[in-house]
């Protein structure tokens, strides 16, 4: 592989689609966009912004690895590798010492366990329903009439949580209601949400074993509640990288760079 | 290398489920002191003029819970339909997994337990008084069981989770495996099958003796009879007790024949029903229907029976579980005799015979309505609703499924099932209106 | 036909009866069941519930407390011209043995005497079918040899194994007179059975002949398939399009109906014979045989070199959700073998979440 190559990782969500570009190996630029209903389009898109900012082609793109549930349908991809695998790579390249990955995304929720490599040892995935998922907090937050941005700032204010014990959407929206009803103050019941959220994720962080360092990527991981409630639980830090929303895509990357060397 | 069975490492225990009050309940458990305070304490409400049906509840489980943790008898864990008369004929003391789940979830403590299964692999989709059981037993606020026996009717979330309590614990594990067909050649094999189990128990089990079993069977029969009075009482209109009280009760019919406690408790509770059928003092004044209530109920929220016996003015007037389904048992055959028990278990075999039974509790104590708590992951009494359904129906009968879950509360959504209760009040007063036009 | 819930249930006891018969093998989209049994039921259960054809019967077995219900709801609901009921012991002490004995012969008798039975005698006949099984099991044992040794694809395995399970089901039309289909005498008997194990050698060889899709890049990692039923074939396509191997597949339809031999020396006790064979197979996760299961799925991953488990739990079947969490830490803690859950519906390893995890499941594999 000649000095200079470039090498793209494309990581299609089902809410969001993100690029990473590297050269060399290095982060050179990343791009997100939201899924839209094609994902070759979305796809397509990403790819041409991710280059355009640099005014590159795709002819100048020596490989590219796709990620995510649309994975299959990025065309310019020459490999495509799971979120699962992707997210661990991106995971450990953003925090080395990383022992435990914890993704949210919009629709699905992953937890993977890496070795001393950085290899992933297990993991457990989440996609039955979008209990617990970003979708789930979306509805919350719409039904409390509030951003998502200010759960972070609302668990603080919070004296303690207010008692939500289902994370079904259907279900912990008329908790909601109920506890509006009582006149529960919004900051207990959001952060009362981010327990419900960690208590889920508590589970699955058991299942395959909690080896620190915590990572939390995906677009959840910008929600500072559930960072804040999953940190109390595990009585533990929580590490959350500036690119965690592109820690699979940055995995894609990774591996597509380790693959090109070796061509 | 030997291939063993499920070995839950305690370090299982200590990641997930291990809060300070969890810490603090199971070293309580364990410190004689404290079995001897609550003795004192039972006492002191007795004295106080406490109910006296309630303290012999209270006693009996007091009683049982002193001899497990404490280790002065052995406890044997079965499943929920084994006849404990053959744990308390050999001397031991039963503990039932499945039904202490609804303790923990009365006394807010089932989430750990919940918990800790989760980080085991068990599947929120399993039922959770099974899934609370063998939690309770991995945070070890159960005591340690000498053996465990279980019954493969009804279902099968019970003996498997109580298979799995017994790998963790590493004791002796025996399955009573129920014929389906209720024939003389099911109860041979049954009656041998139990009588087997019990050698086993006296062999393995040191400490364990079939002397008791006389005694058991005399417990059981008398503890019989008070219980059928009971159930006579329950037939009145307005009904003299709570059929939510009722409905955590159950807990002593599914675990204690064969205890003496039990006895005194009937026997203090006919009275206390016939006090109330005298005095006219009862529980749901007004009462405007009665129900026949199907399965267990949410034991962590009484939020249900506020609105339907405080609200609404609707009765439980008898549950499924509290039906006498067996015959007086014979000292003199006592192994056939828990074996007729157990095939008489109308939840087994083909469902006409629950619907037989259902029918007689309609009938008998002049029910209005049926619900049938459907407990999330329960395929044995779930799998029945459409037939019940159809089956009420035809009779006339309304009947509702209500979702939820005894144990679990993040499978239930309190306010939907609200709702629903709402609207099966509403239906059975449409229908009332409808027959007095 | 007699359409059998369970692979505890012999084929032999219909086949002698002269009645097809076959497992349940179903293939979607299913007919709705909406209104039967609640939708936290099992696929395979669910699936069961279905109008049958007038000729048609059904066998349930006591396998779980959802197929009891499906028991119920077929007879509650007139859904099958007869449904019977087979009582499975769950252990295999002789008592046991002699009870399921007397169970397999009540069925037969049952059967026997049903309007779709054209046989009136039977013990020579049955003598015949046990025969005709073993020899097919036999058969389809050396195939899934091939399997293992990764010279034919285990999905075309499955193929061939729900291919005999429909030809048993349709054993009259191989018969020379199908539509007198008379209770056959000494001199056609052999004609009958013989018949059928000819057309599944056809099939054998076809399938065992024909250019094998398996890849014959050796890189590719040898895993094992386990759980109470695979639903359809979808899983293990998945499984082999990810990159895998399936060297062995420890289910109900294929391995544990056929892995074994029906003991055809004693003449007398023909039913204690397949009670006692069908009782001492590879134990299903309904059973209670101590750690056999463990043992023997730790041997033959052992002996196939199977780098890791895929177990597939239908959804909402207490019995897989309960086996797995034992064969998950047993193999962990054994030989470090790491296990995938799988759960889903029919169709499962069509759906992107199946083959997600798979693919990431042999990235694990490829990254140890």
């Amino acid at each position: 592989m000649k000095p200079g190559s470039y090498v793209m990782g494309i990581d299609v969500g089902s809410s969001v689609t993100k690029g990473v570009l590297l050269l060399d190996g290095q982060i050179l630029s990343t791009f997100m966009l939201p899924t839209g209903t094609d994902l070759n389009v979305t796809a397509g898109e990403c790819i041409r912004r991710l280059l355009s900012n640099r005014e590159l082609t795709q002819k100048d793109v020596l490989y590219t690895v796709s990620t995510g549930y649309g994975r299959t349908q990025v065309e310019e991809a020459d490999r495509t590798i799971t979120e699962i695998t992707c997210h661990g790579r991106g995971a450990k390249a953003l925090v080395p010492r990383a022992g435990l990955v914890i993704d949210i995304g919009g629709q699905d929720s992953k937890v993977i366990r890496l070795d001393e490599d950085g290899m992933v040892a297990d993991f457990v995935m989440n996609d039955k329903c979008a209990a617990g998922t970003g979708r789930f907090l979306e509805v919350m937050a719409e039904r409390l009439g509030m951003s998502l941005l200010d759960f972070g700032r609302m668990w603080k204010t919070a004296r303690k949580p207010a008692n939500i014990s289902s994370t079904c959407t259907v279900f912990a929206e008329s908790e909601v209601i109920s506890l509006l009803s009582r006149g529960i103050a919004p900051d207990a019941i959001i952060r009362g949400l981010c327990d419900a959220v960690a208590d889920r994720l508590l589970g699955m962080v058991h299942r395959v074993g909690l080896v620190p360092d915590v990572v939390m990527t995906g677009g959840v991981s910008k929600n500072e509640g559930v960072r804040l409630s999953l940190e109390k639980k595990l009585s533990l830090k929580v590490v959350v990288p500036d690119a965690s929303q592109f820690a699979g895509a940055y995995g894609a990357a990774i591996i597509g760079h380790e693959l090109a060397m070796r061509q | 290398m030997a291939p063993e069975g499920v070995k839950t490492t305690k370090s299982h225990r200590e990641i997930a489920g291990e809060t300070r009050r969890i810490k603090v309940i199971r070293a309580l458990a364990r410190k004689s002191w404290v079995h001897s305070a609550a003795k004192l304490v039972i006492n002191y409400m007795e004295r106080r003029g406490g109910t006296p049906y309630q303290i012999n509840a209270i006693r009996c489980f007091a009683d049982d819970f002193k001899h497990a943790y404490l280790r002065e008898k052995p406890c044997i864990f079965t499943s929920a339909f084994v006849p404990n008369e053959l744990i308390y004929g050999l001397g031991g003391v039963p503990f039932l997994p499945e039904a202490a789940s609804g303790f923990a979830a009365s006394f807010g403590f089932a989430k750990e337990s919940l918990a800790v299964c989760e980080s085991l692999w068990y599947s929120p989709d399993l039922c959770s008084f099974h899934r609370a059981g063998v939690g309770a037993s991995v945070l070890e606020l159960a005591p340690k069981p000498a053996a465990v026996v279980v019954s493969s009717h009804l279902c099968d979330g019970g003996k498997r989770s109580l298979y799995q309590i017994s790998q963790y614990h590493d004791c002796p594990f025996y399955i009573l495996d129920v014929p389906y067909t209720n024939s003389l050649q099911s109860l041979d094999r049954l009656g041998k099958q139990i009588e087997e189990v019990a050698q086993s128990l006296e062999q393995e089990v040191p400490g364990l003796s079939k002397d008791h079993m006389d005694e058991a069977i005399a417990n059981s029969n008398a503890a019989c009879s008070h219980y059928l009075d009971l159930c006579n009482l329950r037939t009145n209109i307005p009904s003299p007790w709570r059929g939510r009280e009722a409905l955590s009760y159950v807990v002593l019919f599914l675990w204690s024949w064969g205890s003496p406690w039990l006895t005194k408790f009937y026997q203090a509770l006919a009275k206390h029903a016939g006090d109330i059928v005298q005095s006219g003092e009862y529980p749901v004044r007004n009462e405007r229907f009665r129900l026949a209530w199907l399965n267990l109920r949410p034991y962590y929220s009484p939020r249900l029976f506020d609105y339907l016996e405080d609200e609404c003015e609707v009765s439980i007037a008898f549950e499924e579980f509290s039906y006498m389904y067996w015959d007086p048992l014979d000292a003199r055959d006592p192994y056939v005799s828990l074996a007729k028990k157990i095939m008489s278990n109308p939840g087994w075999g083909p469902i006409e015979r629950r619907l037989e039974v259902i029918n007689r509790i309609v009938g008998e104590f002049s029910v209005d309505g049926v619900v049938q708590f459907a407990q999330w992951g329960c395929r044995q009494h779930n799998g029945g609703a459409s037939v019940l359904s159809d089956y009420l129906r035809k009779k006339g009968i309304p009947f509702l499924n209500l979702d939820g879950d005894g144990v679990d509360a993040r499978n239930s959504g309190e306010a939907q099932s609200l709702t629903r209760l709402g609207a099966f009040v509403e239906l059975m007063e449409s229908r009332n209106i409808r027959n007095s036009r | 036909m007699v359409h059998l819930a369970c692979s505890y249930i012999p084929y032999e006891i219909p086949l002698a009866a002269g009645i097809p018969a076959a497992r349940g093998v179903f293939e979607g989209p299913l007919p709705s069941t909406e209104g039967y049994l609640p939708r936290d039921f099992c696929a395979y259960a669910r699936a069961f519930v279905r109008q049958y054809k007038d000729d048609d019967v059904v066998a349930i077995a006591e396998s779980c407390d959802a197929m009891r219900r499906v028991y119920d709801v077929l007879r509650y609901w007139n859904l099958a011209r007869t449904v019977y009921f087979v009582d499975v012991p769950r252990t295999r002490d002789p008592d046991a043995i002699s009870f399921y004995a007397e169970e397999l012969e009540s069925l037969a008798s049952k059967l026997l005497n049903s309007e779709i039975s054209p046989c009136h005698e039977f013990s020579e006949r049955l003598m015949l079918a046990i025969n005709c099984m073993n020899q097919i099991r036999k058969e389809l044992s050396d195939v899934f040899d091939l399997v293992s040794e990764r010279q034919l694809s285990a999905g075309r395995g499955i193929e061939l194994v729900v291919n005999v399970n429909q030809l048993l089901a349709d054993f009259r039309s191989t018969h020379d007179a199908p539509e007198a289909v008379p209770c056959l005498t000494h001199d056609s008997e052999p004609g009958m059975f013989d018949t059928i194990i000819e057309r599944i050698r056809g099939m054998i060889s076809q399938t065992v002949s024909e250019p094998a899709p398996l890849s014959q890049d050796r890189s590719r990692i040898p895993v094992g398939v386990s759980g109470t039923c695979l639903l359809d074939s979808s899983l293990i396509e998945c499984i082999e399009n990810a990159g895998l191997d399936v060297v062995f597949i420890d289910s109900c339809l294929p391995s544990r109906t056929y892995d074994f031999v029906v003991d055809n020396k004693t003449t007398s006790r023909l039913f204690h014979a397949l009670a006692e064979a069908y009782l001492s197979k590879a134990p299903c996760p309904r059973m209670f045989q101590g750690t056999e299961r463990i043992k023997r799925l730790y041997e033959l991953a052992s002996d196939h070199g199977a780098k890791g488990l895929v177990y597939f739990a239908p959804k909402f079947c207490d019995q897989a959700y309960y086996d797995f969490i034992e064969i998950r830490q047993s193999l962990k803690a054994l030989g470090r073998l790491p296990v995938l859950l799988l759960e889903g519906q029919y169709g499962v390893g069509k759906t992107g979440q199946a083959l997600t995890r798979v693919e990431a499941f042999r990235e694990m594999l490829e990254g140890r």
